[in-house]
């Protein structure tokens, strides 16, 4: 009588036992998914928060022999000039740091026909894009 | 028993199902949380983009300096009509006794039965000079022989100008009241021409016009028009009068011009000289003034002032009598008076403001008067050092500027402004042109481009 009550408390605790360390390799498996989204999440709000907060301003573009200069500022939070388009053509690439409030001129070797009004645009590392259309002289 | 043990376990299992469960809710909520973080943060942006500035601006780039008004300098007169004493070169540049004194003229022989009156200036150039007539070009007009000559010599050859131009000119003011217009002159002309190669042909004309101030001709006449080739290459007439009643033109109170027009005109050939050599002299415009009567005024004097250019001047005068003016300003671009503003001045000193640089007082009266000019204040206007720029937003979103552009210079040099202007304010901005090594100059055109972070605003200024 005593012995088959203690195969049955036996048998619980080991039932207990097998689904607290169930429960707890899926609670290890699960938290590790969860921090990681949570950080993600935050890291997304940043982002857009930063992407809202680009400002760059072509405050000038000059049309000179074969070329064409372009004067940007940054008017927003700190950013990288990634590209420059020309009539939706890369004219330029590369990565250059921009801090808030200051200014950056970019050359680019150009052929413009005069009189012609061309699309000038600059892009960012997080994709926002600043256009201005202009005359050639 | 057994049952209860199982329950345990069962009740474990699902005290930590639920904790799973919430701590998934959990990470709902927070990404809901998140997410209308950002949308909040979206929205507050649009909300601001909405809200536009409507930024105009005028931009004030010159500057009024006051100069001393000494006569033949910074100002000079000439009288056409009545007779002018003044107190020296500093005349006009106090309020005090030294002055320019205007005497008034009679139309002749107004004493009973009204006159004959030349309204024509210095006709007979016994002075050995060409002024109030303008001439084009000026060059080939001289008056050194006491009437006025054109000579000139032109070339023509296949590629070049099929014809050139000149005239002598001058403006008269005309009263309909004046009866009988009869127009006289004395001209004389030689005209030769050659050319290496054999046949050619030239026509030169000369023309009398009267215009009328809009530059319509109203009365033309064809004085001279002759033919030269290579076989008749040369053409000449000694001095000849030529009288024209002008009873039938269409004259009306105003100003008008008599211009002598001389064309040379190449009709074939090519590589040909032409000398003209022409002679005026004597010119008159005589008018009949009728009977004097109580509403005719028959004094007059007519002065005309030229002053620096680019002036705004404060003319300070008084006439012994009721004495009417006429002011005029002239037009260079069409040679011709044109009639600003008429007053009527008594014997209490008027200031009257002029803004051209060469003004024409006509007064009359019908007694004899005295105009005594004792001060003339000239604002000088030069372009500035320092451009102001006024900008007006009558938007409902504020606008940062942050550069301005002149032309193919910048204002920062570096950096940028930190000037704002919220929707109603007006607000000036000052750009040192100095500090940017710049200077404005006459006779050309800058573009001001004002760099907002919303938008770019931009003007063209002409000095």
């Amino acid at each position: 009588m005593n012995k088959r009550g203690q195969g049955e408390v036996l048998a619980t605790v080991l039932l207990v036992l097998i689904v607290v360390v169930a429960f707890s390799g899926i609670w290890i498996w699960y938290m590790g998914r969860y921090s990681g989204e949570i950080s993600h999440l935050y890291r997304e709000k940043e982002k857009a928060t930063i992407s809202m907060n680009e400002k760059i301003i072509i405050e000038k573009v000059f049309f000179i022999q074969n070329n064409i200069d372009v004067f940007v500022t940054n008017m927003g939070v700190e950013t990288d000039v990634s590209t420059l388009y020309i009539n939706d053509n890369i004219v330029y690439s590369g990565n250059t740091r921009l801090l808030s409030g200051s200014s950056l001129w970019i050359n680019v070797s150009y052929s413009w026909i005069s009189k012609s009004v061309y699309n000038v645009k600059v892009c960012t590392y997080l994709g926002n894009c600043f256009e201005v259309n202009v005359r050639a002289p | 028993m057994y049952v209860h043990h199982r329950g345990v376990s069962t009740a474990i299992g699902a005290l930590l199902f639920l904790l799973i469960a919430f701590s998934m809710l959990g990470l709902y909520l927070m990404m809901y949380n998140l997410n209308s973080e950002i949308a909040l943060t979206y929205l507050k942006k649009i909300e601001e983009e909405s809200k536009k500035p409507n930024i105009n601006f005028t931009v004030d780039y010159k500057r009024r300096e006051s100069i001393t008004p000494n006569l033949g300098s910074t100002i000079a007169y000439t009288v056409f009509l009545g007779e002018v004493n003044d107190d020296g070169v500093d005349s006009l540049v106090a309020i005090d006794d030294k002055k320019v004194m205007l005497t008034s003229t009679t139309g002749q022989g107004s004493s009973s039965n009204g006159g004959i009156r030349n309204i024509i200036r210095n006709g007979n150039f016994d002075n050995r000079e060409l002024t109030p007539w303008i001439v084009y070009p000026q060059n080939y007009w001289d008056a050194r022989n006491q009437y006025a000559r054109y000579n000139r010599l032109v070339y023509f050859w296949s590629g070049g100008a099929k014809d050139y131009n000149g005239f002598l000119a001058q403006s008269f003011n005309y009263n309909s009241s004046f009866r009988n217009p009869i127009l006289s002159f004395w001209y004389r002309y030689t005209i030769v021409s050659s050319s290496f190669l054999r046949r050619y042909s030239v026509n030169v004309t000369c023309l009398v016009q009267i215009l009328d101030s809009r530059n319509n001709i109203i009365w033309n006449n064809k004085i001279v028009s002759v033919v030269l080739n290579n076989n008749n290459p040369t053409s000449s007439n000694s001095w000849m009068n030529k009288i024209f009643n002008l009873q039938l033109v269409d004259f009306n109170d105003g100003t008008y011009n008599l211009k002598f027009l001389i064309v040379i005109t190449r009709l074939s050939g090519s590589f040909v000289s032409v000398n003209v050599d022409f002679g005026f002299d004597n010119i008159c415009l005589n008018v009949t003034i009728p009977r004097l009567t109580s509403n005719f005024y028959n004094n007059f004097a007519d002065i005309v002032f030229d002053i620096v250019d680019n002036s705004f001047t404060y003319f300070y005068f008084v006439s012994n009598t009721t004495t009417f003016l006429e002011i005029y300003y002239y037009n260079s671009s069409s040679n011709v008076w044109l009639l600003d503003k008429k007053y009527i001045i008594g014997d209490e000193y008027v200031n009257i403001s002029i803004a051209y640089n060469r003004t024409r007082f006509f007064f009359y009266s019908y007694t004899p008067f005295q105009i005594d000019f004792n001060y003339v204040r000239i604002n000088h206007e030069v372009l500035a050092s320092k451009i102001n720029i006024s900008l007006s937003n009558t938007g409902n979103g504020e606008e940062h500027i942050i550069a301005v552009w002149i032309n193919y210079t910048r204002y920062p040099n570096e950096g940028t402004l930190d000037f704002y202007v919220l929707p109603g304010e007006n607000r000036t901005l000052t750009v040192d042109l100095a500090s940017l090594g710049l200077s404005l100059e006459y006779n050309k055109v800058y573009v001001i481009e004002i760099i907002g972070v919303r938008s770019k605003y931009i003007k063209n200024i002409e000095t």
